[in-house]
């Protein structure tokens, strides 16, 4: 939805740096109590870690993360079967790093399948129904969590009204404002016209040129429209590369204007990599007494069939 | 829509955990563990029964204390018997949330992580440090993105999924743009204020968004404020819509009606409805000339 900012890329570095500084404090510490059979393990994670934490300070990526849970787990499973006063304690370990790595579902899943895993390989001591009672509560809990996130992140997206990628509205808040402007019409007895937008360079100019090229075709449009258009015409982007341009109260001739003198506009820039924006329209305008579910149906036909020309 | 949340199964999540939390409340041997092991049950109860999908609960700070005043008592006092719960910070750090808000959470977590010192061996303690700073950096850098995001949402959202319910700061945005609109094509546009109790303003709002008009919008301007925007051929249709609007309501209300072109301040407006008797209706048209 949005980049994350770059401190939020060092912390997840930071995060990385820690845990190779934990694996090879385990391996000292294992080297100091003369156990010199189980260095070789979390050293040699330790050294897998540091090149983790080297690759997401330059560009955070998700292998990193499940490097860092397959440490966890692998640590996890060979250290703590000699601590049995510690069991519990320890045993959350593992659980919150998967919720924190994973997405939901597969991080409750993964921790629902470990937990007769870890009553096999913690075999003596764990096996108290205390234990599995709280392992389970904190299963449920820290789904919780995941749960919460989840819903603060979904409710941000089914409010916002504007697009991921451009200054426009989005698919359905672009039919729930026209369907607006149309009752408006009818309710004020006035003229609706909408133009129909089609970029047929937008795909071609990610693949050529990648996904900058592509913002800066659509921030060259919204732009445009933005400065030639009135503050209550309704850009939307109808799917990836057509927009409709709401115009309330205009008649036909208006909207040839307005098209006239945005041709002009984007003649004029050209963008470095694309050279000038290349654009189809087509007009469409309310008739007298035309129901809404066929103006939106012939709003849709004409829009598929420019894209198609 | 594009979204496929559950909010069914969030609830079901939230009763599991209340009855797993009441059952350990249950069989707790010390006193303290069940008061706050059953305070935990109950909060996640409550919760469960006001969980809806919109922003409402957001300006609802006080209700999201709790929970971590509840972990950090129940690490700090029981660390023998609860210890594993130390693990459940990195989680509660993983919600977007207020800049206050973290800051108190990472303290109170640095400070129940202290006190498991007693319980603890000592280089226990230190790695049981550094894997809980380790989770809790992935955490928040985690949850930075989100955060980020809903900052500018919250500006231009609206505040429940499908209803044409607005912030003021795109109320803010709007006046001037329906103002010029409404003199260019000769229409009668009207702000009304709506003022009741807080407890009946979200059943307020959703009544007014199921009766304007498609183009209209509702706003919320504080915690007992709506705003409507009402646009009618004239004065007269104006004044027509606004009396059978506010006469099916049923629920007390002060109103202010304001001609677009009267207006001079929105905070002037809200004063003088501050001003006015409860239940009365007052309406500022323009002059007759």
């Amino acid at each position: 939805m949005t980049e994350s900012p770059h401190w939020a890329a060092g912390l997840r570095a930071g995060a990385d740096f820690l845990a190779t500084l934990v694996l090879a404090g385990i391996s000292l510490w294992h080297y100091l109590l003369g156990e010199y059979d189980q260095i070789l393990l979390p050293a040699a994670l330790a050294c897998l870690m540091l090149v983790a934490t080297l690759v997401d300070l330059r560009q955070p990526t998700r292998a990193s993360g499940y490097l860092l849970l397959v440490c966890g787990y692998l640590l996890a499973a060979t250290q703590l079967p000699a601590l049995v006063t510690y069991h519990a304690f320890w045993i959350g370990v593992p659980v919150a790093l998967t919720l924190l790595i994973l997405p939901l579902a597969p991080a409750v899943l993964i921790n629902l399948l470990m937990f007769p895993l870890w009553v096999l390989v913690l075999d003596d001591g764990w096996q108290q129904w205390e234990h599995t009672l709280a392992y389970l509560s904190l299963v449920t809990m820290t789904a919780l969590s995941g749960w919460e996130y989840l819903r603060q992140r979904d409710l941000a997206r089914a409010t916002d009204p504007a697009d991921s990628e451009c200054d426009a509205v989005n698919r359905i808040t672009l039919h729930e404002r026209l369907a607006g402007e149309f009752q408006r019409a009818q309710h004020l007895d006035q003229r609706l016209a909408v133009l129909l937008l089609h970029l047929p360079q937008l795909d071609m100019a990610s693949e050529q040129f990648g996904a900058r090229a592509q913002l800066s075709q659509l921030d060259l449009l919204c732009r445009a429209v933005r400065s030639h258009c009135r503050d209550h015409d309704i850009l939307g982007r109808e799917n990836h590369a057509d927009f409709w341009l709401v115009l309330p109260n205009t008649t036909e001739s208006g909207a040839l204007l307005v098209l006239k003198r945005l041709e002009q506009a984007l003649d004029e820039t050209r963008l470095s990599d694309t050279g000038p924006l290349n654009f189809r329209t087509r007009l469409c305008s309310l008739s007298p007494g035309e129901p809404w579910s066929h103006f939106e149906q012939r709003l849709l036909a004409r829009t598929q069939s420019l894209s198609q020309a | 829509m594009r979204s496929k949340y559950k909010v069914g199964l969030f609830r079901a999540n939230l009763v599991l955990g209340a009855v797993l939390l009441a059952y350990q409340a249950a069989v707790a041997t010390r006193i303290t563990d069940a008061t706050l092991l059953g305070l935990a049950a109950a909060w996640l109860a409550i919760t469960a029964t006001v969980l809806e999908f919109s922003h409402r609960h957001h300006a609802f700070r006080p209700w999201l204390l709790v929970p971590s005043v509840l972990l950090a008592a129940l690490v700090t006092l029981s660390a023998d018997l609860h210890g594993e719960w130390l693990w459940a910070w990195p989680c509660l750090l993983i919600l977007p949330q207020h800049q206050w808000m973290l800051a108190l959470n990472l303290g109170l977590a640095a400070f129940s992580w202290w006190w498991t010192l007693d319980y603890l061996s000592p280089h226990h303690w230190v790695l049981s440090g550094a894997i809980l700073a380790g989770l809790s950096l992935i955490a928040v850098a985690r949850a930075t993105p989100v955060r980020q995001a809903q900052r500018g949402i919250k500006l231009r959202a609206r505040l429940a999924p499908g209803l044409p319910l607005w912030p003021l700061p795109q109320l803010e945005r709007d006046l001037p743009r329906e103002s010029s609109r409404a003199m260019r094509d000769g229409v009668h546009a009207e702000l009304v204020l709506i003022q009741t109790s807080g407890r009946q303003l979200w059943s307020l709002a959703r009544q007014l968004c199921s009766c304007i008009q498609y183009f209209e919008n509702v706003y919320r301007l504080d915690g007992r404020t709506l705003a409507l925007m009402l646009t009618s051929r004239d004065a007269l249709q104006a004044d027509m819509r606004r009396t059978a609007l506010l006469d099916g309501l049923g629920i007390p209300v002060t109103v202010r009606a304001i001609a677009l072109p009267q207006l001079e301040s929105l905070a002037q407006a809200m004063d003088a409805l501050d001003k006015q008797c409860p239940s009365t209706r007052v309406t500022e048209e323009m002059p007759h000339d």
